[in-house]
């Protein structure tokens, strides 16, 4: 599962773009993970998550879904997926998660220099790193760049550049605001790490400027 | 499968604009589903996205259909490994599972990725063309696609299943990394001969200075520094050393 890793824009937006993962390791820490994994989610909501799911209820942050109903759900081998909207954040997060000490890998997607930046403030040399080397093959097939910053907060492609377009063309119209279109993009990601405050922001810079048309 | 009841359809074209692939058609005031085109990933459905409640769901027949829409929807499990989304942990557990150690270099090539969708031709193609530059197939246990690939050592993958369309699909492995640069340089001869596209993530072990040697030969290579990548900071236990 590489879904974010291959994220698209600008430096100044992926600042904003912090993705967390606490993911127990099969066939080694599985056994007893659950309270672990309960205790760090716990961190996650102290510290205010833009967006999370666990994968044993499948429901993210804008569902309706309660806290309690989501640690109540967690169990042995759940994996929570969660993204972070400020570098703040991310650095209370991993401070917190390493005073934790639960022993379940944690793995942070972002800006490299910015996560190694913050990883040496916290005192922590990374262990393994994951480098996005970027698209190769037939790119001209792809949806422009100012479209893919949106698809790709959901690197399993779940959110179609055509309902991007359309939410921005909602947008434009006055007959959606930008933080219902950014939750209206979220839905269809099935792993809860689409940034909805980062949408918001590339929806008020492209809805001025951008043209779209139906097909 | 995914398909649309023609009845109940009133040609609003809604489906279309959440459709992953442009699979889904318009015709004759009605939309329908392409199944050459459609990689089962169900959006459609999950989303509940037909206003008339037209698009129903309809048996997946045979392992390779079934397979498709396993590795298609990130919601669905993979049997195998376990795992949700395309079925595979790889770097995010290596803290302590250790599957990319120290002197290798671990890939994984997401075929289709972001948004094109994939079909398993061009999949075998560049499994192929790294398998040949010395790069080690991930087996079976820690990769989906492994279950379609009689022979790791090859990369050849089953016949029957190569007209298969999937949104993404992800090829894995490692290497010494000695073998890196030629496995590098094979995918970007191979790249030229797929009709899709591929992202990369390099997977390596950072030394005790914080050190990453796969930098010093990307820059040989004339690949751009990457700017954005996964970090594992090595919080699990029991930590691997080697």
């Amino acid at each position: 599962m590489t879904h974010s890793l291959h994220r698209e824009g600008t430096p100044e937006s992926l600042d904003k773009d912090y993705v967390v993962f606490i993911y127990p390791a099969r066939g080694y820490n599985y056994k007893g993970c659950a309270p672990k994994v309960r205790h760090l989610v716990e961190i996650v909501y102290e510290v205010g998550p833009a967006n999370m799911i666990a994968t044993t209820l499948r429901k993210n942050l804008y569902s309706g879904v309660d806290p309690d109903e989501v640690l109540d759900s967690i169990e042995e081998g759940c994996r929570v997926f969660t993204v972070f909207n400020s570098r703040e954040k991310f650095r209370e997060l991993l401070t917190a998660f390493k005073e934790a000490d639960e022993g379940i890998s944690i793995v942070v997607s972002g800006l490299i220099e910015k996560v190694r930046e913050v990883a040496a403030e916290v005192g922590l040399n990374p262990h393994t790193i994951n480098l996005s080397l970027g698209i190769h093959g037939g790119t001209e097939g792809l949806p422009p760049p100012q479209i893919r910053q949106f698809t790709t907060m959901c690197g399993h492609a779940m959110i179609s550049p055509h309902l991007v377009e359309d939410v921005i063309r909602r947008v434009k119209a006055g007959k959606l605001d930008t933080w219902n279109g950014s939750i209206t993009l979220a839905k269809p990601c099935a792993c809860g790490i689409y940034n909805p405050y980062r949408s918001m922001e590339m929806l008020e810079d492209l809805s001025s400027l951008y043209t779209v048309s139906r097909w | 499968m995914p398909a649309i009841d023609k009845e109940t359809c009133t040609g609003c074209r809604i489906c279309q604009t959440y459709c992953t692939v442009d699979a889904i058609e318009y015709g004759d005031r009605k939309c329908y589903i392409d199944p050459d085109l459609c990689t089962e990933c169900y959006v459609c459905l999950r989303m509940q996205v037909c206003p008339e409640d037209a698009i129903y769901a309809e048996e997946l027949v045979g392992f390779y259909k079934q397979f498709q829409h396993v590795i298609s929807d990130p919601v669905e499990n993979h049997g195998v490994t376990g795992v949700t989304g395309r079925g595979t942990e790889e770097v995010k557990t290596n803290d302590v599972s250790g599957r990319v150690k120290k002197g290798w270099i671990g890939l994984s090539i997401d075929m289709g990725r972001p948004g094109l969708g994939v079909y398993l031709r061009d999949a075998e193609k560049v499994a192929m063309a790294v398998a040949a530059a010395g790069f080690k197939l991930a087996p079976q246990e820690e990769s989906p696609l492994a279950a379609l690939m009689p022979d790791a050592n090859s990369g050849k993958l089953e016949d029957g299943c190569l007209g298969y369309r999937l949104l993404s699909v992800i090829i894995e492995g490692r290497c010494e990394e000695e073998k890196a640069k030629d496995v590098l340089n094979a995918l970007l001869r191979v790249e030229k001969e797929i009709d899709t596209v591929f992202s990369v993530g390099l997977i390596s072990r950072v030394d005790d200075n914080g050190d990453c040697k796969a930098l010093e030969f990307l820059d040989e290579l004339g690949i751009e520094r990457p700017h954005r990548g996964k970090v594992n900071p090595g919080l699990g236990k029991p930590l691997s050393l080697d």
